[in-house]
Formats: C-alpha cells, sequence, structure tokens
C-alpha cells in the first residue's frame, strides 16, 4: 500500500506539474518600439525627438486568445493551485521586423512618403485613427494629380494593412494584427510633423 | 375666400393719426376672382373737415388671401372712395398676411396725394418669410415717389426696395411697373439693381396672349453673389468662384412656362464638389439653351430618336446592334395629353482645367471644347436625337439614345461614336494625369459602343498605334486592326498585327498577329499565337481569361518555347556569350486569386541538359511571394563554368533546388544540392582556379598557396570522383553539405585517379549574407591564381 501511495501521489504531482497555464502577452513596449523604427524609416526622421506623447505604451495585456489552458472556468480553484505549484511561464519578447517581407513594405512606403508629404502638410492628406490615412480634403490637392493622389493613398493604406499583417504573421502570432495595428496607430501620430492632420479617438480631425 | 376682422392697432387704439384709412371695419369679407372679390359691409365716414379723427382702425392681424392682386385692388378700391372723399393720404396696417408658400408681418402701406393723378406709395413689411429662404427678410421697404393712376392703369415709373441684411449688397433695387386695371397686364422692370460686384436687370410682361420675363446678370462675382445670399438660401455643397460676365434668362408662357432661353458667359469659373471628384478652374465658358415646351396627343405615338447621318452610315458594323431602335411610347388613351420639352443647347470651353474622377482634361485657347445636344423630354422618356463632343485635333465623340425615366431609369438604346483622332493628344489632354507619364503614344483611333437594354458592342479600330515607356523597358510598333467586344456574341473575331515590340529596351520582338475573342468579361485566344522572338518563337497555343476587371479575374495559358539560342539572347543581354539552345513546353499556367499556379511540368533545355519545374506557385500581392521546387539534369560543366569564369571543370552536374521560397525575390528558405549524378557520361576534369573558387564556397580559403607551394602546382587539371555542394537555408542560416562526409567536414571535391585532390568544406553554418560575398568573390576572380 506505501507504494500505491507513493505512485498515486506520483501522478498526482505530475498531473499538476503537466497543468502549465502559457499566457501569451502582446508586447506593447517592443510593439511601440518596433512601430517608432518602421515610422522613423517611412517619415525620414530617424533623429527626431518625439514631440508628443498622445498615448502611452499600452499596459501589457494578455491577449485573450492565446490563454492556453484546458481547466474550465469552474476549475479556478484548480488552476490557482497549479499557479501556486508552478510558476506560470511567459511568453514575450522583442518583435522581429526583418523579415523580407515587412522590408519590402518599409521600403515601398518610404518611397512613397515622398510623394504624399506635400499632401500631409497641405491638410489634404489625414492620419486617421486606425492606423490608416484618408485624402480628407481632396480639393486642397491640384487637379492634375488628384487621381494620382487618390491612388497613392489607396496603395498605402493596403500596404500599411500588410504590414500589420505581416508583422504579426513573421512573429508567429497573426492573432496580434489587431494590437500591432492600434500600436501603429498612436506612433504615426505621435511622431507626425507639426501642421499635419490627424483623427483623434473621437474621429475628430485635429492638427498637430 | 378671404376674411378680414378688426384687430388691436400697433399704436393702441385711440391713437390719433395725421394720415387716414379708407379700410372698412368692423370686417371687409369677399370672394376670391377676377374682379369680384370682396363686398363691403360697412364702411368708416369722414368728419366734414376731412381729418381722420376716428380710433385707428386697422385690419387683423390675420388676414388669409386667395390672390396676389389683392394689394392692387386695394389701391384701385380706394382710389374710387378717396375720389368720393378727397383724402390727401392713406395708410393701412396689417400685422398679418398670409397665404400658402409665403407671410408678410408688418405690413404697412401708405398712400400720399390721392387728390392728385399723381401719388406716392410706400410699403413696409416688417417680416417677410417665404418657404425657399432660411429665415425671413427684414425690414423691406417699396417706395414709389410717383404713381400715377387712371381708371384704366396704375403707373409707377420709378420705385426703390430697400431689404436690411445685405441682401441688396447695400444699394436700393430700382424698379417700375404698370397695372392695366381692365386687362390685367402688367409691365415690369427692375432697372438697376447693383449686386456682386455687377448688375442686374429683369423685366416681365403679362399680356392676354400670355406672359414674358427676362432676367439679366452681368459681371457678377460669384463668390460675393453666393455669400451674400447663403444667409437665406440653402445652397447645395459646391462651391463655386469665378465671374458671370453674362446670364440672360428669357421665360415665357401663357398659363404655364412654355419656352426657356438661357445664354451666359463665365471667365475664371472655378467649381468643386464637396467630394472633390468633379471641380473646374480657370473655365472660360458659354453656355445657350433654347427650350420649348410643346403638347402632343399621346394617342398618336413618337417620332424615334433620330440619329445623325454620319452615324447612320456606319452602323453595317460587325457589332450586332448598331442601329437605333425606335421604342414605342406606353399605350395611351386618346384624351391623354403630353407635354414634352424640346431642348438644344451647346456649350463652349475656351479655357480651363476640368477634373471628373478620374480623368483630369485641359483645355487650351487653340484647341475649345463644344459640347453640343438636342433633346427631347418628358415625364417618362429621354430622346437624345443628338449628342457632340468636340475637341479639334483631340477627340470628337457623337451619338444619340432613348432613355425611359421615371421609378426606374433604363436605357433603351444610347450610341456614342468616336470619330478617328490622334491616340497622342487624346492620351496627353485626358488620361495622362490618371495613367502617369511614363509613355508616349502614336497613332489614330475610331470606336464605336452601342448599349441597349441587353447587349453592350464597342468596336475599336487602331491605325499605326505605337507605344513606349520613357524608359524603354518596352514598346510596342505600328498596331493595326480592330478590337469588338460584345457583352453576348461569342463569335465576333478581333484582329491586331504589329511590325514590331521590344522588351527590357534590347530584346527584339518581331512582327505577329493574333486573333481573339471578346465577349463579356471572357477574352480567348482563337488560334496560336506565336510571337517572334530573337531567333526563336513564344508559341501561345491557348489563352483563356474570365471576369475581366473583376476580383476573381482568371486567366490560363500553355505554350511552347521554339529553341532559342542563347548565343543570340546573352549576346543581346550584354552576358558572356552561351552557346546552346533554349527550348522547352509551357505547362497549363493558371491565375487566378492573384495567384499563378504552373498545372505541370515546366521544362527548358539548357547547358545541354534540362531543367525542370514540377511546381510553382506565385502570390501578386503587395508583395510577392513565390515558392518552387527546381530540378536540373545533367547540366555540361564544360558549358557553364566556360561562361561564367567560375574555372573550368568537365563533367555533368544534376541536382535540385526544393521548397524554395521567396518573399520580395528575397529568398526566406531553400533546400538546394547539385552534384555528379551517378550516371556521368562525361570526363571528370577540373582546374586550380575551379578548386580555388569551390574551396571559398565552403570556406576552405588558401589552398591555391597550397598548391601553388606543392609539386601540384605543374598540373593544371585534376581528375575528380564526385563534386556536391548543397545548402539547406533557413533563418537567414545556409547550413552547407557536400558530397560526401569527411572527416573533419565535407566533400565538395572528392578526388580520383592521380594526382588526387580534394576540396573540403569545413564550415557547415554560413550567414546568408557571407554567402553572398563569398560568391561575389568568386565572381571577381578572373584568372588563375596558381604560379
Amino acid at each position: 500500500m506505501p507504494i500505491f501511495r507513493i505512485s498515486t501521489l506520483t501522478l498526482v504531482t505530475l498531473f499538476f506539474s503537466a497543468c502549465v497555464t502559457i499566457n501569451v502577452y502582446f508586447p506593447a513596449a517592443a510593439a511601440q518600439e518596433a512601430a517608432d523604427r518602421i515610422v522613423n524609416q517611412v517619415y525620414g526622421n530617424e533623429s527626431k525627438p518625439e514631440s508628443e506623447t498622445p498615448s502611452k505604451p499600452a499596459e501589457e495585456k494578455p491577449a485573450g486568445t492565446d490563454q492556453k489552458s484546458w481547466l474550465s472556468p469552474s476549475s479556478q480553484w484548480a488552476e490557482n493551485l497549479i499557479n501556486f505549484m508552478v510558476s506560470p511561464a511567459y511568453a514575450g519578447a522583442d518583435l522581429d521586423i526583418s523579415s523580407p517581407a515587412i522590408a519590402a513594405l518599409t521600403a515601398n512606403m518610404t518611397k512613397r512618403h515622398q510623394k504624399l508629404l506635400p499632401h500631409y502638410e497641405s491638410g489634404a492628406i489625414g492620419l486617421t485613427n486606425d492606423a490608416l490615412i484618408t485624402l480628407r480634403d481632396p480639393n486642397k490637392v491640384p487637379l492634375k494629380s488628384r487621381t494620382q493622389v487618390k491612388q497613392l493613398v489607396a496603395e498605402e493604406n493596403q500596404e500599411r494593412l500588410a504590414l500589420y499583417r505581416e508583422i504579426a504573421t513573421a512573429n508567429g502570432h497573426p492573432e496580434w494584427e489587431a494590437d500591432i495595428r492600434a500600436t501603429f496607430a498612436t506612433r504615426w501620430i505621435s511622431r507626425a510633423s507639426a501642421g499635419w492632420w490627424y483623427q483623434n479617438k473621437k474621429g475628430e480631425w485635429q492638427q498637430r | 375666400m378671404f376674411t378680414l376682422s378688426p384687430g388691436p392697432s400697433p399704436r393702441g387704439r385711440g391713437e390719433k393719426t395725421t394720415g387716414a384709412a379708407c379700410l372698412p371695419t368692423p370686417s371687409l369679407r369677399g370672394a376670391g376672382g377676377e374682379g369680384n372679390f370682396m363686398n363691403i359691409t360697412q364702411i368708416a365716414s369722414l368728419p366734414e373737415n376731412g381729418a381722420w379723427d376716428a380710433p385707428y382702425v386697422t385690419p387683423s392681424r390675420d388676414i388669409s388671401l386667395m390672390h396676389n392682386k389683392f394689394i392692387l385692388l386695394i389701391i384701385g378700391w380706394c382710389s374710387v372712395v378717396t375720389q368720393a372723399f378727397a383724402i390727401d393720404s392713406l395708410t393701412l396696417q396689417f400685422g398679418s398676411l398670409s397665404a400658402t408658400g409665403w407671410q408678410a408681418d408688418g405690413v404697412v402701406v401708405h398712400w400720399q396725394g390721392f387728390n392728385e393723378k399723381n401719388m406716392s406709395l410706400t410699403l413696409d413689411i416688417a417680416s417677410l418669410t417665404l418657404p425657399t429662404l432660411k429665415q425671413p427678410l427684414q425690414k423691406l421697404r417699396l417706395a414709389c415717389a410717383s404713381v400715377k393712376y387712371t381708371a384704366d392703369q396704375i403707373t409707377c415709373p420709378q420705385a426703390q426696395l430697400q431689404i436690411e441684411q445685405g441682401w441688396l449688397d447695400q444699394s436700393p433695387l430700382v424698379l417700375s411697373f404698370t397695372y392695366w386695371l381692365n386687362q390685367h397686364h402688367l409691365d415690369f422692370r427692375i432697372t438697376k439693381w447693383t449686386f456682386a460686384g455687377g448688375h442686374i436687370t429683369a423685366q416681365a410682361k403679362s399680356t392676354a396672349k400670355g406672359w414674358q420675363a427676362e432676367l439679366q446678370l452681368k459681371s457678377i462675382d460669384l463668390e460675393k453673389w453666393l455669400t451674400s445670399i447663403a444667409t437665406f438660401i440653402e445652397l447645395p455643397t459646391v462651391s463655386l468662384g469665378g465671374n458671370i460676365n453674362l446670364l440672360k434668362i428669357t421665360l415665357a408662357g401663357q398659363d404655364t412656362l412654355q419656352q426657356v432661353q438661357l445664354e451666359g458667359e463665365t471667365t475664371g469659373l472655378k467649381y468643386a464638389n464637396s467630394a472633390g471628384s468633379q471641380a473646374g478652374e480657370n473655365v472660360t465658358a458659354k453656355l445657350t439653351l433654347q427650350a420649348r415646351q410643346t403638347s402632343l396627343d399621346n394617342s398618336k405615338g413618337k417620332t424615334p430618336p433620330k440619329a445623325p447621318a454620319s452615324i447612320k452610315s456606319k452602323t453595317k458594323s460587325t457589332v450586332a446592334k448598331t442601329e437605333a431602335n425606335p421604342v414605342p411610347l406606353a399605350p395611351a388613351t386618346d384624351s391623354q395629353k403630353v407635354s414634352e420639352w424640346h431642348i438644344t443647347s451647346t456649350l463652349s470651353l475656351t479655357s480651363g482645367d476640368i477634373y471628373s474622377d478620374p480623368i483630369y482634361a485641359t483645355v487650351g485657347d487653340h484647341s475649345p471644347v463644344t459640347v453640343a445636344i438636342d433633346l427631347t423630354w418628358q415625364p417618362s422618356q429621354l430622346q437624345i436625337h443628338s449628342y457632340a463632343y468636340t475637341h479639334p485635333q483631340v477627340i470628337r465623340l457623337q451619338g444619340f439614345g432613348d432613355v425611359t425615366l421615371g421609378d426606374k431609369v433604363a436605357v433603351n438604346h444610347l450610341t456614342l461614336e468616336l470619330r478617328q483622332s490622334p491616340l497622342k493628344a487624346f492620351y496627353t489632354h485626358y488620361l495622362q494625369a490618371w495613367l502617369g507619364e511614363n509613355h508616349e503614344w502614336s497613332g489614330m483611333l475610331d470606336g464605336r459602343w452601342d448599349w441597349d437594354n441587353e447587349t453592350h458592342a464597342v468596336v475599336a479600330n487602331l491605325y499605326h498605334l505605337s507605344i513606349a515607356a520613357k524608359d524603354q523597358s518596352y514598346g510596342w510598333k505600328d498596331l493595326n486592326g480592330n478590337i469588338h467586344w460584345h457583352s453576348q456574341r461569342t463569335e465576333l473575331p478581333s484582329q491586331l498585327r504589329w511590325s514590331g515590340a521590344y522588351v527590357m529596351s534590347k530584346v527584339k520582338l518581331g512582327a505577329s498577329q493574333l486573333q481573339a475573342n471578346f465577349s463579356g468579361p471572357r477574352l480567348r485566344l482563337l488560334a496560336p499565337w506565336s510571337q517572334p522572338f530573337l531567333d526563336g518563337a513564344i508559341v501561345l497555343e491557348k489563352f483563356d481569361l474570365e471576369n475581366l476587371g473583376k476580383e476573381d479575374m482568371k486567366w490560363e495559358l500553355r505554350g511552347k518555347l521554339q529553341p532559342i539560342s542563347l548565343h543570340s539572347l546573352s549576346t543581346t543581354l550584354g552576358g558572356p556569350t552561351l552557346n546552346g539552345q533554349i527550348s522547352g513546353e509551357i505547362p497549363p499556367i493558371v491565375y487566378h486569386n492573384k495567384q499563378l499556379n504552373l498545372k505541370g511540368n515546366l521544362k527548358l533545355q539548357v547547358f545541354e541538359g534540362e531543367v525542370t519545374v514540377p511546381k510553382l506557385t506565385l502570390l501578386f500581392d503587395t508583395v510577392s511571394d513565390l515558392q518552387a521546387d527546381i530540378d536540373i539534369d545533367k547540366f555540361n560543366l564544360k558549358t557553364l563554368t566556360k561562361v561564367t569564369e567560375f574555372g573550368d571543370i568537365q563533367g555533368q552536374l544534376s541536382g535540385y533546388v526544393h521548397k524554395l521560397h521567396l518573399i520580395n525575390w528575397q529568398p526566406v528558405s531553400f533546400d538546394a544540392y547539385f552534384a555528379t549524378p551517378k550516371d556521368n557520361t562525361l570526363p571528370k576534369k577540373i582546374s586550380q582556379q575551379a578548386i580555388n573558387n569551390l574551396s571559398n564556397l565552403g570556406g576552405s580559403g588558401g589552398v591555391v598557396n597550397a598548391l601553388s607551394q606543392s609539386v601540384l602546382r605543374v598540373f593544371e587539371n585534376f581528375s575528380y570522383d564526385q563534386i556536391g555542394w548543397g545548402c539547406v537555408f533557413q533563418n537567414g542560416i545556409c547550413q552547407m553539405r557536400g558530397a560526401a562526409t569527411a572527416a573533419t567536414g565535407y566533400y565538395i571535391v572528392k578526388g580520383g585517379g592521380l594526382p588526387r585532390i580534394d576540396v573540403i568544406g569545413y564550415n557547415l553554418k554560413v550567414d546568408w549574407e557571407e554567402l553572398l560575398n563569398r560568391l561575389k568573390r568568386i565572381s571577381q576572380v578572373k584568372t588563375p591564381v596558381v604560379k
């Protein structure tokens, strides 16, 4: 019987040891750093100090879909016990933005930015609060170049969406795309030059 | 009907006045209608001295009017009464006058000099509310210093109208009118109205035969005008600026409006809608429009649309339906009368920039644009008898059509014909801002578009058309032929032929022609198309495109590459001169959802061996993504190394690149291996230079020094048993391997015979950038360094 007890105890211990909840947190600080590197490259202002911080990095938050646990909510006590016995494993690291796709997208956007720049400055183009740009006042664009500017805006938005998707995918977490996009939304605006127009969280247009 | 009942005076009852009032009290009732509109039930009597000393009598605050001539008839009535009672002046005060659509508050009418044939009249309205105005007009005053009246007519040769709030640009409006009491004729003129930097005149006349009104604006600053009236009128969200040099509108009719004439001239006109999709700048234009209403007995049917002779003469097109199809009117009863408007208009643009998303057009002084239209409009039908858009030396369009209006608009027929126009001028004026300035065009183009209820058809004829990219990356010369597109018919052939083309500025493509069918969203070759390419040809045996212009566009092709000498290819491209030929089969290639897939083995014969691509997927998205497997079989190394300056190697080489993954044409991963095939049939020799380069590839530098310092330096070539090198590339690192495993590395060259020499690689892993640098160094070595 003692042998049986020891074996049971061992099995129970092994059982609980196997119940590790892996919380994969969205690395908000790393995402902001990565976003700043890309935004600075695109804007061509690597050395420019940040003039305003409209938003602080989001608090580290667990991405809901990354909660890996086979324990049911009713077994919360068991999870607490496990957490007591076994420290939860965390995953979270710097974001890799060196993939060929990200490099290509960043290069394209950097090149395109020179064409968009006069229209940011005129107020024709504004930065939206969902990490894209929009032609907020087409009548500020000369007639001759209006169609091409519209095309540039469409291309830029297409590549921005691809960029957020690629960063999430390249880091093995496609579900981070929305968080990455939200991070970029604040960084595009906070690194923008004075005089550019942007949308605040309420969707109202403001000028930096 | 109207009613008039007593009400409190603005000044209060009992207040004395120096004037006189002829209004009845306590009530005035009557029936609306010409000449019979009131029955006086009681009239106030006057004192003997003629002074009005009775309590001030005012009409009600609530007067309903059924007739707009109420005031004038009151004047007529008062004139009779005052003649009888010898009144010098008369003041009427109305608390409120209203009728459907308007209301006037605080109305005061004052006559002076009733005993003369020449009296003065002043009308004050404290507030006038009209449904078309956002807010009431305040403090209107109409003053006529000299009203001449007789039993037959009332005339005011000069009156002034003033309105507060800047409506009249701080300047009174000068007008005159004459009213014939018996005939009910009116002659009304605004002789001077200084407004928005210019002036406005107007006149209206009614007679027994009808009425006519004319409004003329000269030198009006549009921006000032709109600013003035924006306070009162809800303007459309279109910004306007510039000058109206002249705008003359003439309206005429009997009971209703029956004729409209419009003539206008603008300079520096600027307009833009809020979306920015329609805009113009510095537009100088002239517009004329004539519209006449006629009544038809609908039971007789209607005239079918008239086609211009020049269009009719071309209706023998191969397009299915090119003649206008008369569409009968809807059935009508004999008693049904339909009125229709016949409208002709001409717009001439002499200069300006026009934007209509996505087209930008510039019109210069020497090439004015004229748009002319002739149409008949009914509430349920629009017949465009002719339409013409003429831009001399650039483009000429004309057409006609028939459209059903109403709840559901339907095009019964519409034809648009493009007369032969120079493509270069058309591109420069209309397409360049949209499609870019990267191309040069020449040649002529004409065409025709027919649209009816069920089908659409387009015919385009090309005459000596040439296109060249300005960076000379490609070009197409002397393209002739015709393109037929039909929404349904599938047998109409399109034929194109050209004298030549080029790609990459140097690679010439010979004369060719193709036959194809465009039907709906589908394009397919009707016969194999062979495009001469250097001394060979690319042959497409099949090309089938579906859903053209749609998100899920799909095409499939199949063909072959007829032998092209590598010598001519390498000479043309400017690289090392190659020998041999390249040829092969092009298996079915399918493009769908932005992705290109190979449906079979792509085989090319090159370097006396064969390249096979059994799998290839290429995604055309914001970033290109390629995945492929490539196999090579028995390249002749002598042929290969002879042209690459790698160093001579004899023998054969086979291998593969599997799981090749490129993103934006940059490698992400692959598994590559190249080695001497087991069934090699050629002598196996390798030069000292090749040994050196291979050793560099494997990280075994210094071999040359070792060779040159040993007795082996006397040998120029060495025999080998096997050559092999491979790389599994992933995460930026190349994991290398050789022909066989050595004690401390791997054999890149495993020697055979005497003297034997082995090249052994020691570096198992190398960074991709470092590997590229090694290959670069190898390519820079031009001569052997063995001494």
